[in-house]
């Protein structure tokens, strides 16, 4: 059954637009979360005294820092804003908060940033791309129901020599040119197929899976997806038709993009 | 002191199989894994340990841990992902955390129903989240108290309380502490748990302080009332005393304890 969460505790909702969050990359070190809030994006909250005190609270799995950003009416970056006793340094998770006297006046949501994805000022993003050890295998997408992005995830050592060429794999065009079709089928197929997720219904979505959806609409609009009825759909029919629709749009996607023809005009055929 | 070496996955193997078979009748742990090339390698930095320890209670091993680690170079981030080397740091002290009693057995505590790891308070179970993978500490014997000791170095009781007791006694309260972040994270929340609970005069934990059937007992404090709690107060910016003293009613059977 659906169930929804009501706010009755006093406490205002720190907006996203209200903050601007990147993670900057130091060599070998642990990353700098830089944070610059603009509360007239939000005018409800001037209602906040003031003095009130400002924290940025950041984790990844077992680790957790929180940063002292002075008060709401005065935010000052702290002198040290490393990532320093954080578990990854790719990513982090992070919460602001608005206190005064131990009550809590305003908090945001939990938002997470990226080495490799410093705009949180909008939910453009699709994607973002992130590096483990993988061993030998050259790059995956990582993406669940509840992940807050999904990530393209590189093999660290790829991504370590890389960068060390100045050239980072996600702005390398040869590279994205090969790996894009397989991460946007792999995508739809996890959000038609795994999800089973009613393209329509979701169309509407604010999150990344209706920003996907979009998108693969926008690719193939004369075309409409299948959709699934757990009493009515066939699973085999379901299937043949979504993997049909799927390999439609990443046809057109790879043909917007001229992806082959680009290979070829860079080298890919060498 | 003894250079320290990590279990490779065939001898975490190994180590499971001895857990599975032998533990109970009380052989002795495959220490000898820990030098053999086959089954375990070598750790960088170098982290040398003493082997004859004793460790009295958690606190005093986690302090151990923390300081061997910290004078070898090896921080919390290069450990807090690495089943391998929780694993062996259990069976480098086996007879601490699995004693053998007068029957010459030993009580060899397992997940029956734990698909993945049968025994996670010896080798660490790993949880994901879509590709990323992370350790779960909390029912670890050696990770848990090694993260809890870590969080809280710089307090004035270094988690004492939730360290007390020997390597191989190991509460829900201790489960259900060293698994949430945000509360090993919170010396304030620490500081209240040695107020409630922690009888000063006997040493130790008052009775009942973890029965789940109990008003205010600590489950119900660092769960369900501290997530209701975090909706309308930071306790992270209160003192022990501030947060002692916004508690509900349900904790004023622990405050009558103490006398207040």
């Amino acid at each position: 059954m659906a169930s929804r969460n009501f706010n009755y505790t006093g406490r205002m909702l720190i907006t996203q637009e209200c903050i601007d969050a990147r993670l900057s990359e130091i060599y070998r070190k642990a990353p700098l979360l830089e944070m610059e809030f603009n509360w007239n994006m939000k005018p409800a909250l001037n209602e906040i005294p003031p003095g009130a005190k400002l924290f940025v609270d950041v984790g990844k799995d077992m680790s957790f820092m929180r940063f002292d950003y002075g008060t709401f009416g005065n935010p000052v970056s702290p002198d040290n804003v490393s990532l320093s006793e954080l578990d990854s340094w790719t990513s982090a998770s992070f919460v602001v908060r608005i206190v005064q006297g131990g009550n809590l006046l305003a908090a945001s949501k939990k938002h997470t940033v990226s080495i490799a994805q410093p705009d949180l000022k909008s939910r453009r993003s699709l994607i973002i791309a992130d590096y483990e050890d993988l061993g030998e295998r050259p790059w995956k997408l990582d993406v669940y129901e509840e992940i807050e992005l999904p990530r393209l995830v590189f093999n660290q050592k790829w991504w370590d020599a890389a960068m060390d060429s100045s050239k980072p794999l996600q702005e390398d065009s040869k590279v994205m040119g090969m790996i894009m079709p397989s991460v946007f089928e792999g995508m739809l197929n996890f959000l038609m197929i795994s999800m089973k997720a009613d393209l329509h219904r979701w169309y509407e979505d604010q999150t990344w899976k209706g920003a996907w959806i979009r998108f693969a609409r926008s690719l193939l609009p004369d075309n409409i997806p299948p959709t699934y009825d757990e009493n009515e759909t066939d699973e085999v029919e379901f299937l043949r038709d979504s993997s049909e629709w799927i390999g439609n749009v990443v046809a057109n996607y790879s043909e917007s993009k001229a992806l082959s023809s680009n290979l070829i005009n860079i080298g890919g055929g060498e | 002191m003894a250079e320290f070496r990590i279990l490779t996955d065939e001898g975490v193997d190994m180590f499971r199989t001895f857990l599975d078979e032998s533990a109970r009748s009380g052989e002795s742990a495959p220490t000898h894994l820990l030098t053999d090339r086959n089954y375990s390698m070598e750790f960088l930095p170098k982290v040398y340990l003493q082997l004859s320890m004793r460790f009295k209670t958690k606190q005093i091993f986690g302090k151990y841990l923390v300081h061997v680690l910290a004078e070898a170079g090896v921080t919390r981030q290069m450990v807090s992902k690495n089943r391998n080397f929780w694993a062996s740091i259990v069976l480098r002290y086996f007879d601490q955390f699995c004693p053998v009693d007068a029957n010459g057995r030993r009580k060899v505590p397992m997940e029956k129903k734990d698909q993945y790891e049968k025994y996670p308070k010896f080798i660490p179970r790993y949880i994901s989240s879509g590709s990323e993978q992370s350790l779960r500490g909390r029912r670890h014997y050696a990770l848990g108290p090694y993260l809890i000791y870590d969080y809280n170095k710089n307090s004035e009781h270094q988690a004492d309380v939730l360290l007390s007791g020997s390597l191989d006694s190991w509460g829900d309260d201790v489960e259900q502490t060293a698994g949430r972040i945000e509360v090993i994270s919170n010396k304030n929340l620490i500081g209240v748990i040695r107020l409630l609970y922690w009888d000063e005069e006997a040493g130790s934990l008052r009775r009942g302080y973890s029965t789940k059937t109990r008003p205010g007992n600590i489950n119900r404090l660092v769960a369900d009332l501290r997530n209701q709690m975090k909706l309308t107060a930071d306790w992270y910016s209160m003192s022990a005393k501030e947060i002692y003293d916004s508690l509900p009613e349900e904790y004023d059977f622990w405050k009558k304890k103490r006398g207040d």
